[in-house]
């Protein structure tokens, strides 16, 4: 089965064709990260305006590269949310107008879902499994007790982990986008500064709205004391900080609900201080496999979308030409 | 010679089938954001009453803008899909000009913040321009005829057939050279994006 996937949710414009489960005939992303840097941030209005300007471009490269005519395509897959809506809108109707022209199944995918099922291009997922799903837009525990079936366990009260990296880089004067600047000056910080541990309402939430002003608050404790600042430990101090609270979750998650698998998803995924601490907590766990996505498959691609999607056409996933992108799908209506 | 129309530029869905030079079917309603969740089935349920199959297209024309930014994006997007891939030949038109088509008059559509886009056109030909309500009613005499969005300047609102319009306008369709550079006519340049782009 070949089906051929459309990724728009933000300021990724892609375009991926798989063969059943995992063969990627082609792969193409076109990315607007350069243009959105200028801001510091991505601008919806842009983002639309240039998936509408390379959306035609990108799957003609994706059938390209991938050598197929258009009418052995099986299935449509797109991401119909969560993201921004002008965006989610050119992807979905390009994926409508493909399906409805070439009279093919059209298949709703949500965007985590996506990111979740990226770890089956690499391992034989099991279930229960257990993901943990982080990027600038989302920091979610998400179980599913078998294939295609999610429960959100676990979810941000406020900023995302990703967000909060980007607003720390920006207070520290770092580029866009703000994890990566943050990784690397981490790599090199070390163990100076401390930042209070965060307390949620649930045990499994997350909350990352407080370490910004726990950073502003170190700066001008810093200050004050006449000491000299020194940046990569404070990027060490609050990626520690961030991220042992992503693993405390975790640990608790898995100790209530006994997963056979656990898998990381979404962005932030691609941070190295979180691959390693997860590698440490369950690399070699006789009963707990853990699954990390590579650095490709960790940003935005049509490739997880994809996969998801074949996986949802198994389980009877259909849509109609009437699907509307969704800015805010819940992935348990899946 | 089978003809697909499309403008969902402003708070219309309109879809129409034009085969030589003849409408065999149309439609336009108010529909404002569920546009993109009713056009492709609507496409679909005109083809099939017609027993027509979505390859029997030869060709599309859509308004290009100005208009509603995410409302032009949604023809365009269907246009450069079957002209990209399909191999369709693809047209476009100015909003305001299949508005007018060979009335003369002032042309209004509302570009939200006490602007409207407009345009004055005589037989056809006119010209698009993005001015403030203020400016517009300087402008705007009594007697003047107003096509589209009256109630701007306190009239009737007033919106044409139209998929008659994009039969009347077959002379003035632009064909689409190259379906990667079809881009939408904004109009309302904000100079930061223009900058970053
Ligand atoms: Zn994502």
């Amino acid at each position: 089965m070949i089906i051929l996937a459309i990724e728009s949710s933000c300021d990724e414009t892609a375009v991926s064709i798989l063969k059943d489960k995992t063969a990627i005939l082609s792969a193409i992303v076109s990315s607007q990260i350069d243009t959105h840097a200028k801001f510091g941030g991505v601008v919806p209005e842009i983002a639309s305006r240039m998936h509408i300007e390379n959306i035609a471009i990108v799957l003609q490269e994706a059938l390209t590269k991938a050598d197929l005519d258009i009418e052995n395509v099986d299935a449509f897959a797109v991401t119909q949310g969560p993201g921004l809506i002008g965006c989610l809108h050119v992807g979905v109707l390009a994926a409508k107008t493909l399906a409805w022209y070439y009279q093919k199944p059209l298949i709703p995918v949500h965007h985590l879902a996506g990111h979740i099922y990226a770890n089956a291009l690499i391992d034989e997922l099991e279930y229960p499994l257990l993901a943990l799903v982080v990027s600038g837009g989302h920091t979610e525990l998400i179980l599913l007790k078998q294939e295609y079936d999610f429960m959100i366990v676990g979810s941000t009260q406020d900023d995302a982990v990703g967000e909060a990296y980007d607003k720390v880089a920006r207070v520290l004067g770092l580029p866009y986008p703000g994890g990566v600047a943050i990784d690397k000056l981490a790599q090199i910080g070390k163990r100076n500064y401390q930042l209070p541990t965060v307390k949620t309402q649930g045990e499994l939430d997350f909350s990352f709205s407080g370490i910004k002003s726990a950073v502003l608050q170190l700066i001008a404790r810093e200050k004050r004391a006449n000491r000299e600042l020194i940046i990569e430990d404070i990027a060490y101090a609050f990626q520690h900080n961030a991220v042992e609270q992503l693993i405390d979750r975790v640990k608790k998650a898995v100790d209530t609900y006994q997963p056979k698998h656990i898998v990381l998803a979404g962005g932030v995924a691609a941070n190295s201080y979180l691959r390693k601490r997860m590698n440490e907590e369950y690399k070699n766990h006789e009963d707990l496999k853990l699954t990390i996505p590579s650095l490709a498959y960790c940003t935005d691609n049509a490739t997880m979308i994809a996969v998801a999607g074949y996986i949802a056409y198994q389980h009877g996933h259909r849509a109609d030409l009437s699907l509307p992108a969704d800015s805010s799908l819940e992935i348990c209506s899946m | 010679m089978l003809t697909l129309c499309l403008d969902t530029a402003h708070k219309h869905l309109v879809v129409g089938l034009i085969q030589d030079d003849q409408i065999i079917a149309q439609m336009q309603q108010e529909s404002w954001k569920k546009q993109s969740e009713l056009i492709l089935p609507e496409i679909d349920r005109m083809l099939k009453t017609h027993k027509l199959l979505p390859n029997h297209i030869d060709q599309i024309v859509i308004t290009n803008g100005p208009g509603s930014f995410t409302g032009v994006r949604i023809s365009m997007t269907i246009a450069k899909i079957l002209g990209s891939v399909a191999h369709k030949t693809v047209y476009t038109l100015s909003t305001l000009q299949l508005y007018a088509a060979d009335k003369s008059a002032i042309v209004l559509i509302d570009a939200r913040g006490n602007r409207a886009y407009y345009g004055k056109y005589q037989n056809y030909i006119g010209k698009d321009e993005i001015i403030s309500i203020d400016d517009l009613k300087a402008i705007v005499e009594d007697d003047h005829l107003i096509i589209g969005d009256g109630s701007l300047l306190d009239r009737e609102d007033n919106y044409p057939n139209i998929v008659e319009n994009f039969l009347k306008c077959k002379a003035y369709w632009q064909k689409v050279n190259s379906i990667d550079l079809l881009e939408p006519v904004y109009l309302k340049e904000n100079s930061e994006y223009q900058n970053a782009l």
